[in-house]
């Protein structure tokens, strides 16, 4: 199928890697179907969710862990039941990326990330129970962060 | 809506399994403060009221950002291996 973007031009999608956002996103209900550019490819630690339907509909996601090691967030389990994994380790997190225009600043959405089931290709943005998360956190000092600490 | 008066260590409990404890009370007036704790089964979803807005408000502000994508990749690929 193709998937007609903004930022990309027209690109042809396997239809079987949409995903289904049954609930959409938070602050856009409207639109339940989304690529993940790379979705498939490991070690990927920066990847642009877009809408199948809305062109302008795009968002840069990270794989939270790589800048923050130890993201261990807390769901309660109604959120969790229409992704559920068979073991944890098959949910797949990705935070929604904020990159204003000096990309030094850009934040991870630590506080609301999506979880997907990649078997069943189903996904849900979710709000962290846990207090400790919020709507921005500064990916590049906790990176620098990171460097020191390896040395 | 039901309003109750709570003094601090108090609690309403709703249902048989969720308690909702006043546990610090400070400050008047405008600026007064209190502190609750709230004990409730996984399967019930606590936020703040504003969350959600406030979440709604970030996604606003991450959609189509304009960027080097692929600058940013190779910034963010810098990271250390573990």
């Amino acid at each position: 199928m193709r998937v007609v973007t903004k930022r990309f031009g027209t690109i042809e999608v396997d239809p079987a890697q949409v995903l289904t956002f049954p609930e959409g996103l938070i602050g856009f209900p409207e639109y339940h179907e989304f690529v993940v550019m790379d979705f498939e490819v490991k070690d990927e630690c920066v990847r642009w969710l877009q809408s199948a339907t809305e062109p302008e509909l795009g968002f840069v996601t990270m794989d939270p862990k790589a800048a923050f090691p130890g993201y261990d967030p807390e769901f309660c389990r109604k959120d969790l039941t229409p992704v559920a994994v068979d073991t944890p380790d098959d949910l797949v997190v990705l935070s929604i990326v904020t990159v204003p225009k000096d990309i030094r600043k850009m934040t991870a959405n630590l506080q609301a990330p999506l979880l997907i089931n990649p078997k069943k290709r189903v996904g849900r943005q979710v709000i962290a129970a846990s207090p400790e998360y919020n709507t921005k956190h500064y990916v590049f000092s906790a990176l620098e962060g990171l460097v020191k600490r390896t040395g | 809506m039901l309003v109750l008066t709570r003094k601090k260590g108090q609690a309403i409990k709703i249902g048989d399994d969720i308690v909702i404890r006043v546990t610090e009370v400070k400050g008047r007036g405008s600026k007064a403060l209190v502190k609750i704790g709230i004990d409730a089964p996984s399967g019930i979803k606590v936020l703040r009221e504003e969350v959600e807005r406030e979440v709604a408000d970030e996604m606003a502000l991450a959609k189509d950002p304009t960027f080097d994508l692929f600058r940013l990749k190779e910034q963010v690929k810098d990271r250390p291996k573990d």
